[in-house]
């Protein structure tokens, strides 16, 4: 990046976005704790505040797992996308208070410490029933941890985004170590059929909303995932025919598949340029995204390029691969191998050839 | 219970100790000293940010360790077109 990090980078919206999501935490905590009371009085507090901790980030995880598919759906659900990192950390913190109530509850007697005890109370490692379901919850809230901690925008930069996309894959592999977590803890510890009923409809939720999404892109892409894909037709001078100019709207793009990825074909002021559509921030897709101000702007955060040089204007340092273009009649061809990033293309002009 | 595994689980939770403790004092000099070397996003004092990102830096602290014994800033990332890109240009 470019320009100097900040803690939190708070705009108006973050900041209502960020307190309707503390309240709701807070006050499902207090409702949990109020519901448990009433129900039975003879519970302990501080083993409704675990459960409330638990369930809470369990909920949360599930809101988080289904912003993503949402917003690839319908772009009504961006605005959660933005402030999906605080949801995240809030999440991590919500798993962390509940972790540190269960170990100090359940493993804080004896001469081991809590964090050995939480390992060898239980070794029924090769009983599914019996299995020792807080190791899996302590699994899940490592890898929650790694999340929480490289979720500032420096480490993006540091790690770069695939590495850094591929750590916070890892939320998937937590979500099955916590529904292995909570369908095991409770049948040890909390045999209720409306738990298990609550997790197993989540579950259900989670895969069909993914499965959906994945199903919608790659037809998007000419390649459907149960059938052969859509042969690019690459010309003898190596260039790829996308359609006719008139397909795009102005400022807008066209996404094609070149060359192992996506690319965007964006029209404007007359003109045709195509770069890479991976931003560099975090992989948004650009052709989805329209020119402000004379920049591509990343649909995701914002973050800008020239059309004709897929650089970030000045003070920014980014740079993309951008691909030479040409016009016939009114049909845009694109060459099918990139320019390095960052190379200045003239673009093609419409009407003109 | 089983002595052997209370050993075992011991001694990688001590492992895992001693590993966060040295990546806390590597964190602290580097939030303080060295990040202007590895990443120019990071100017002026920025306490919050600086504050902010040392849990992340006990995790992966051997990274930033290795760039700066090497002298090499952040790396930039690999997409299938950087790398038709560059092979492009290295065939030419
Ligand atoms: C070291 C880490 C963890 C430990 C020691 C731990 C411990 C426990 C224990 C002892 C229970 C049973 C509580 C009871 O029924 O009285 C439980 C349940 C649960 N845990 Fe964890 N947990 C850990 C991590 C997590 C994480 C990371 C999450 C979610 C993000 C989570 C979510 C839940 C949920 C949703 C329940 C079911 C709550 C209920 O019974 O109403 N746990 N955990
Ligand atoms: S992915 Fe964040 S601005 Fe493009």
């Amino acid at each position: 990046m470019g320009v100097a990090y900040k803690a939190v980078q708070w705009n108006r919206q973050k900041l209502v976005y960020d307190i309707i999501l503390l309240t709701t935490v807070v006050f499902y905590l207090f409702f949990f704790e109020g519901i448990s009371l009433h129900l039975s009085s003879d519970l302990d507090l501080k083993g409704i505040w675990i459960r409330a901790f638990g369930s809470a980030a369990f909920i949360l995880l599930h809101i988080i797992l289904s912003i993503g598919p949402l917003s690839r759906l319908s772009s009504k659900f961006l605005p959660l996308l933005y402030n999906r990192r605080h949801m995240g950390v809030t999440m991590f913190t919500l798993a962390l208070l509940h972790a540190r109530d269960a170990l100090a509850w359940y493993h804080d007697f004896g001469n081991l410490e809590p964090i050995v005890s939480l390992f060898v109370s239980n070794t029924h490692y090769a009983d599914f029933v019996r299995f020792p379901f807080e190791a899996l919850g302590g699994m899940a809230l490592v890898i929650l941890f790694l999340m929480a901690a490289t979720s500032h925008d420096f480490w993006l930069t540091n790690l770069t985004a695939p590495v850094w996309k591929t750590l916070h894959m890892g939320v998937y592999l937590a979500y099955g170590l916590l529904v292995g977590h909570v369908v095991l803890g409770a049948l040890e510890t909390n045999p209720h059929p409306f738990l298990s009923a609550a997790v197993g409809v989540g579950f259900v939720w989670i895969v069909g909303l993914h499965l959906i999404t994945a199903l919608r892109e790659a037809e998007k892409d000419g390649v459907p995932l149960f059938s052969q894909a859509i042969k690019s037709n690459i010309d003898a001078d190596g260039f790829v025919h996308i359609g006719s100019v008139t397909d795009i709207p102005e400022n807008r793009a066209k996404i094609a598949v070149i060359s192992g990825e996506r690319v965007a074909i964006f029209k404007y002021d007359g003109q045709i340029s195509a770069i890479s559509n991976v931003c560099q921030h975090q992989n948004g897709p650009l052709g989805e995204g329209k020119i402000v101000d004379g920049c591509i702007t990343c649909p995701w955060h914002g973050y800008q390029y020239l059309p004709d040089s897929g650089i970030s204007p000045p003070p920014f340092t980014e740079k993309i691969p951008t691909f030479n273009v040409k016009i016939q009649g009114d049909q845009i061809l694109v060459n099918a191998i990139p320019n390095p990033p960052g190379t200045p293309v003239v673009p093609a002009v419409i009407g003109q050839e | 219970m089983d002595s052997l595994a209370i050993a075992v689980v011991e001694w990688v939770i001590n492992l895992v100790r001693a590993y966060a403790i040295a990546g806390l004092v590597f964190a602290i000099l580097f939030v303080t000293l060295f990040i202007k070397q590895l990443d120019s996003g990071a100017q002026g004092w920025a306490l919050g940010f600086r504050i902010l990102i040392i849990p992340g830096v006990v995790a992966f602290w051997p990274m930033f360790a290795i760039r700066l014994l090497r002298g090499k800033g952040h790396p930039t990332e690999k997409t299938a077109h950087r790398l038709a890109a560059k092979q492009s240009a290295g065939a030419q």
